[in-house]
Formats: structure tokens, sequence, C-alpha cells
């Protein structure tokens, strides 16, 4: 079935496929000199704190906003609701979480250009429940009886979609977090997330209790690291922990600072 | 009996922009400004960014498939545009605007406004796709010529060195037919290169994503649409005789036929910007008409650059028009009626005045 409700170009036409490396590298002569090589930004994930650009509100029709910069991974995320729903009367909120990335930023096979596609990717898919299952239990939904919380996250870049995966993830829950602030919707606590690179993503709250609470661990498949042993996986743990930390008190900064 | 005396209920602008649009509006263009504190004939501010998150954008070179992006800024509303591109082979084309004699190309746009909600694309959305294509088509910026690929050949030496040999005068094409030198990268002239003579094209896919959306953004679709194709660097390409593969299909008759397959492969620096025909860049404007009574007559009041749900409401009619330098390329009038119907009437003076003040905004726009 085509899409006849979108303009999708012809349909015989293939996407571009990059080679890996310019030919010019392996060559000498005129060409190389008239065009710089440049080194692709090929950030390996680094252990290191990530410089971040925040802006909070940006999005004006939604309740709440956040937009994030991580080098070349941009992310939107817009909250929309509480707002009511149809139907019949439900005690609590419900809340969903929609991530997508932009049509380009995945290799369809279908379309050239991914325009056509309606449903999430399986990553997609993937990324909205880790989402989910860290917004779910911290806030409140007992607050907001027969509504809904729609959280929209729109990954617009993306640096090197292979080996920044995981860092991708934390900060999805970092920037939905900050968009909850903003639509100022009942929390427990605000969430910020700490991964390793390469393999392990978790999500804590920490200010009212007493521990810090993990609410949401992910742990990707392609991981070097060997962690069925029990000890190297609560350390693994506490090393998020701690980056999460961090990132919560820079955070806090970043939100007093606005108050002012 | 003492009356009663009526309650008065107070609402704030907002709840009273809902519940009474036209009459919110009315007042306030009775105090002579509008409800977003800008003069009748006042445009939005607008801010450009070129610097995009495109592959060969030249600060940040990103391993992505963009090829040229674009973010535009107008009052509160944001638009985000990247434009990716396929290949197609020139002999079996399907699609009709690629095949028809017309010699300009366009792109296929993709508009996405985000409203909370997901599911298939509203009308709003395919109309402005719809309007982007055409208006891009008609207005003649992509040559199609600008588009087609010359490609280079990629291949071993005899001392199983890998080179690649581009055409001589680059991979840009300037219409007339290509002339079969060849030349490798390093300035020797190539003596016999397998050269296929299958034409291929790129296409560009365009794709907006519309955050606060506040009037009709056909404008900074638009304008996106332009600024991203401005900075839109094509790929080098090559055909890699070590990917070319054949296969062989059976038909339902018994017969077999080879299907060689070829692909081109890009350059991952190599660039070259779009050719386009800088004079027919043009800028869009819309206009909304609104009626407002004034006693027993009515009166009729143009409004530039329309935002808000209360203006949106009230402008029975709607005129777009895209200029590019002293050239009209597009007008397009919604609504409008003749005396006694429901939109407001539309006088020819109301039409040079918004082709005026649509000059006017597409110089200031092209100067950013």
């Amino acid at each position: 079935m085509t899409d006849r409700r979108r303009i999708l170009g012809p349909l015989d036409a293939s996407p571009l496929t990059f080679e890996s490396e310019s030919v010019i590298s392996a060559l000498e002569g005129e060409a190389s000199s008239k065009f710089q090589l440049k080194k692709l930004h090929v950030s390996q994930p680094s252990s290191g704190d990530d410089k971040i650009f925040v802006d909070m509100g940006l999005v004006t029709n939604c309740e709440g906003s956040c937009y994030m910069e991580i080098d070349n991974t941009l992310i939107q995320v817009s909250v929309y609701g509480p707002r009511p729903i149809r139907g019949s009367f439900i005690d609590t909120a419900t809340l969903s979480v929609e991530c997508r990335f932009l049509p380009f930023l995945t290799e369809s096979k279908e379309f050239a250009n991914g325009n056509g596609r309606n449903s999430l990717t399986e990553i997609e898919q993937r990324l909205s429940s880790f989402v989910y299952s860290c917004f779910v239990n911290t806030i409140i939904l007992s607050k907001y009886p027969k509504s809904s919380i729609d959280i929209f996250i729109k990954v617009i870049s993306v640096d090197s979609y292979d080996t920044n995966f995981i860092k991708l993830t934390n900060y999805l829950v970092n920037c939905a977090s900050l968009s909850i602030v903003d639509a100022q919707i009942e929390v427990k606590d605000i969430i910020t997330a700490g991964y390793i690179p390469t393999s392990i993503v978790t999500s804590f709250t920490n200010l009212h209790l007493p521990n810090d609470k993990i609410v949401g661990l992910y742990i990707s498949d392609d991981t070097d690291a060997e962690i069925d042993d029990e000890k190297v996986l609560s350390s693994m743990i506490m090393e998020c922990n701690k980056k999460a930390r961090d990132l919560r008190s820079s955070l806090n900064k970043y939100l007093i600072q606005l108050v002012k | 009996m003492e009356e009663e005396q009526p309650e008065f209920i107070q609402f704030t602008p907002n709840v009273f922009s809902r519940i009474a649009p036209d009459i919110y509006l009315e007042r306030n263009l009775k105090e002579g400004i509008r409800p977003n504190l800008r003069k009748y004939e006042e445009f939005r501010s607008v801010q450009v960014n070129n610097k995009g998150f495109g592959r060969y954008d030249e600060s940040n070179p990103t391993k992505s498939s963009v090829l040229g992006s674009s973010v535009v800024k107008v009052g509160k509303t944001t638009v985000i545009c990247a434009i990716t591109g396929g290949i197609v082979s020139d002999d079996d084309i399907l699609d009709q605007a690629t095949t028809s004699s017309n010699p300009f190309a366009t792109v296929y746009p993709l508009v996405e406004i985000a409203r909370g909600r997901s599911g298939a694309c509203t009308d709003e959305e395919m109309i402005i796709a719809q309007k982007l294509y055409e208006t891009l088509k008609s207005s003649g910026i992509i040559r199609k010529s600008a588009l087609k690929i010359r490609y280079g050949y990629k291949h071993r030496t005899s001392d199983d060195k890998v080179e690649v040999i581009f055409p001589r005068n680059g991979p840009q094409t300037d219409g007339t037919n290509d002339d079969n030198d060849q030349v490798m990268a390093d300035g020797n002239t190539a003596e016999t290169i397998p050269f296929e003579d299958k034409q291929y094209s790129f296409v560009l896919y365009a794709n907006l994503q519309v955050f606060s959306r506040t009037g009709p953004p056909f404008d900074i679709c638009w304008t996106a649409l332009i600024k991203a194709l401005k900075n839109t660097k094509l790929p080098y390409t090559f055909l890699d005789e070590d990917t070319t593969s054949s296969r062989t299909v059976k038909s339902r008759s018994g017969a077999n036929a080879t299907i060689e397959r070829s692909q081109l492969i890009c350059d991952p620096v190599l660039n070259y910007p779009i050719k386009l025909e800088e004079k027919k860049i043009g800028y869009s404007s819309t206009f909304g008409l609104v009626t407002i009574p004034d006693g027993e007559k009515s009166q009729e009041i143009l409004l530039a650059d329309i935002e808000g749900e209360s203006e949106e409401s009230a402008s029975t009619s709607l005129v777009h028009v895209v200029v590019a330098g002293d050239k009209l390329t597009s007008l397009t009038i919604h609504g409008g009626s003749k005396a006694g119907g429901n939109g407001s009437r539309i006088t020819k003076d109301f039409i040079k005045k918004s082709i005026d003040l649509a000059h006017q905004r597409s110089l200031h726009l092209s100067s950013i």
C-alpha cells in the first residue's frame, strides 16, 4: 500500500550510502589538497562529563518542554497534560511515552527517506518503554484522576547512532525529567540518569529518600564487560549513581538559577 | 420588587480569546492594536540559523545523512528543516513529477506539526507539504540538471591499489551533455574507463518539524526549506566495481533475466553545493482579512503574518504571496466572497497592498 497522504517521491529511489572513509585519504594529489580533510567527529563515548546545553519552555503549545544538546545529539521533549481523557472515570492518570527519531536518523529499508513511517521502530519502542518505566513510578499519578500525561520525545540528531546509544538513552531520561519539571507535574522526586559508556544506564531519584533509589536500569545487550558477577554489577551501578548525582546537583543549580 | 442586577463575569484575556475570538479581536483592533501587540502590518521577528547538523557542515561535520539543514524561528514558532537525499536511476523513474517535460525539480517534503498527538498526519500537514512541493516546482529554483549525477568510478589498478576517477569537470553538470573525459584524482587523464552510460539523479527529501505552532506555518516552513536548500551540499558519488552485483530472476513464464544492480556510493567528505537559481529565490508572506463591524457599516482590516487563535479564526480570507526579487512567484487566495457571503471582500487594493508588503518582507528575509 502506498501512502497517499504524504508526498514520498519516486518509489525506486535508493537511499544514499556513504563510504566509511573518504577515497581521498587513500589518494594523493590535487584533489586532497583541494578539500581539507576534516576528521569526522566520531566521539567515543567519553568517560568524563558531557557538556550539555539545556533550554526549557521553548515549545509553547504544550505544558512543559525541554531541549538538550549534548555534542551533536539533539533531543526535544514536550509534555502534554495532565489533560482530561474521554470515557469512564479512572482514579489515576495514565502516562504515555512516545520516543521518535526524525525519519532520516533511522535506516528504513522501505523508504529511502523514511518519510512514510507511522509506527515506532523497535529501538524507538525500547527507548519509549525505558523512559516510561522510569517515570511511571516517580510521577504521582494518583493526583491526576481521569487524565493523561503524554511525553513526546523527538530525537532530532544523534552523533554516531551505534556507539552512543547508551548515552542517548541516558539523556532522554534527563531531558524528559526536566520537561516534567517545566510542566509542573507533581513528582516524588526529580530523577536523573547516569551511565557507563558501552554498557548500562540507571536512573535515580535521590532527594527525599534515605537511599538513592533506582527507578530504571538499562543494560545494553552489546556490552563488552562481563556482568554476570553481582559485584561487578553493583560497582557499575555505583558509578552510574555517582554520575547521576553529579548531574543532579548541576541541574539543581540550573533550576535554582531559573527561579531567581 | 427590586430587580436583581445581572452579575458581570470577567475573563482573563486567555479565556476570553478562546470563548469569543471574534469579539476579542474586534475589541483589540478597535484600539488600533492586535492582540499580540503588533501593528496591523507588522511582521514577527525572524531568526535564522544556518549552522545545522548536516553531514557536510563545515563547522561541525557529522556522520548523519542530512545534506542541508536550517532552523528558523519566527516569533515563538520554531521550524527545523533537514534535507536528505536519495538516488534514482533516470531510466526507470515511475514518478510523474520527474519525467514530465518540466525542467525544474522539487523536493519531497514531509511536515510534522507537534501537537501532542500521534498517528496519521493532519490535513494541515498534508496541505502545507503539497504547497511546498508545488511552489518549489513552479518557482524554478532547482533545475533538474543540478541534480544529475556525474559519478566517478572506483577500481583496482594492476598493482592492487584502489583509486577513484571522477569526471574532469567535477560532478556537477551544466546541463549540456557529458563530455567523456575523465580525470584521475591525481590529475592524469585516464585512458580507458568502462563507464556505464546509465544516468542517475539525486532526489531530495525535506523533513520539517514545526514546534509551537501559533498561526498558519506555511511562511516559516517555506523560509526554512529555502534556507536549508541554500546550504545543501551534494556528495561526490562513484560506482564501486566491488559492490556491483547481478542476480538472475526467473519470471512467471519461465524466462530468465539478469538484473545488474550497481550501487552508487557517496564519498563521506567530498561534496559540492547544490546549484540553485539564486534570482528565483523568494519568500512567502501570509495576510489575513478581518471584517469588524463599525456601526452600520463594517470595516475590513488587513493583518500581516497572522498569529494566534483569535486572528486565525476571525480571518475569513487569507492571501499567501511568494515573491522573488520583483517577480511574483505564487499568489493564493483562500476564502473571500461577494458581498453578503461569509468571507471578507478582497479588493484590488488589498491584494496590491499585500504584494507590496510581501515584497518588503522578502527583501528582509533574503538579507538574513
